[in-house]
């Protein structure tokens, strides 16, 4: 960098650096930038079933963003005393939801685990704009099924559909304490995206 | 009734009314059963979720959810400033479809199956009072 490049904008492909870029310019243009990026509050962490080891995983990156947000639900929900047992069903859940999304798929775009009201909201995006009956009935009976699951006892979930919006009129949906989002499996028994290598996961047992 | 003579002027606010009739008619179903009022949506969808009220949440839930987007989901084009498929209220659903998807089906579903629960017959008579029998065509 010579000495007339004040900041060179390592990071940004947007940014063009200039001789003698004045100062005004770097604090605009890093304003601008502040504006366009999600605050690391609201950074949405993806969750990933694997399939070969039965439980959720994370980038390496994005590890320690998940065990804050998975022990401020564990706090907001008041599930501290049975923690081990929340975050195992918890994995649980998960694994219910990728596939229910898999069955699904073709209406589809997105799903996030989030909170509202004080219990776990899973809120599905469709691909679709209009309102779908039958896609509605599927949702209340997976609501219904996992509320009546002995095995998820500890979990509190109520779910619903949005037609596909922004991230930003999403993020008004969205708790930015605690928002991940679900996706399908690595795993050998799910299916894969083709073409693309199996990402390299940290292994972040929920349980 | 009012917001009934106009159906493509006030379609969020016709779901957003057929949701907490819904609520009346759910909360009488849960005093009629013995189980107390709920004071939040959370609680009323968590005892609707169980037997013997799943039918009613079958219902319930589409008319919660269809009220909130009425109410809550903003417009809000994307970075590159394109325009997202949703924009208002009626990209998701007509007033047509409000009519028949969310009065037609779910509301008068649940009117049906709150009639089955209760077995009080004021509440039976009640509930028929409140009936709208004859819903718009929209134009």
């Amino acid at each position: 960098m010579s000495s007339g490049e004040a900041y060179d904008g390592r990071g940004d492909t947007n940014y063009r650096p200039q001789r003698q870029t004045r100062a005004a310019d770097f604090v605009r243009h890093w304003l601008n930038t502040m504006n366009d990026t999600t605050l690391p509050s609201q950074k949405t962490i993806q969750l990933v079933w694997d399939d070969d080891l039965s439980q959720v995983t994370v980038t390496p990156q994005d590890k320690d963003r998940f065990t804050i947000k998975m022990r401020t639900a564990v706090e907001v929900l008041q599930q501290s005393s049975k923690r081990e047992q929340f975050e195992s069903q918890f994995n649980l859940l998960v694994a219910t939801l990728v596939r229910w999304i898999e069955e699904n798929q073709d209406k589809i775009s997105k799903g996030y685990i989030t909170l509202r009201d004080g219990s776990f909201a899973f809120i599905v995006v469709r691909s679709e704009c209009r309102y779908d009956d039958e896609f509605e009935d599927a949702l209340s009976a997976l609501d219904q099924t996992i509320a009546n699951d002995v095995d998820l006892d500890l979990i509190d979930i109520n779910v619903m559909a949005l037609p596909p919006v922004s991230d930003d009129a999403m993020s008004g949906f969205l708790d930015p304490r605690v928002n991940f989002l679900v996706s399908p499996h690595v795993g050998s028994k799910g299916p894969r995206k083709t073409g693309k290598s199996k990402p390299r996961r940290s292994n972040v047992s929920a349980g | 009734m009012y917001l009934l003579a106009k159906p493509s002027q006030f379609p969020e606010w016709i779901a957003t009314v057929a949701f907490y009739k819904a609520v009346q008619i759910v909360e009488a179903v849960f005093r009629s059963k013995g189980y107390s009022n709920c004071h939040d949506h959370v609680s009323r969808l968590a005892i609707l979720k169980r037997e013997p009220f799943r039918t009613l949440h079958t219902d319930y839930r589409p008319l919660y959810s269809a009220s909130l987007i009425a109410r809550y989901l903003e417009h809000k084009c994307d970075e590159s400033g394109k325009l997202e498929a949703y924009s208002t209220f009626t990209d998701y659903m007509s007033s047509q479809q409000v009519i028949d998807s969310l009065i037609r089906k779910r509301l008068v579903g649940l009117e049906g199956i709150a009639l089955q629960h209760f077995l009080d017959e004021d509440c039976k008579t009640n509930l028929k009072k409140i009936h709208v029998p004859d819903l718009p065509v929209v134009a």
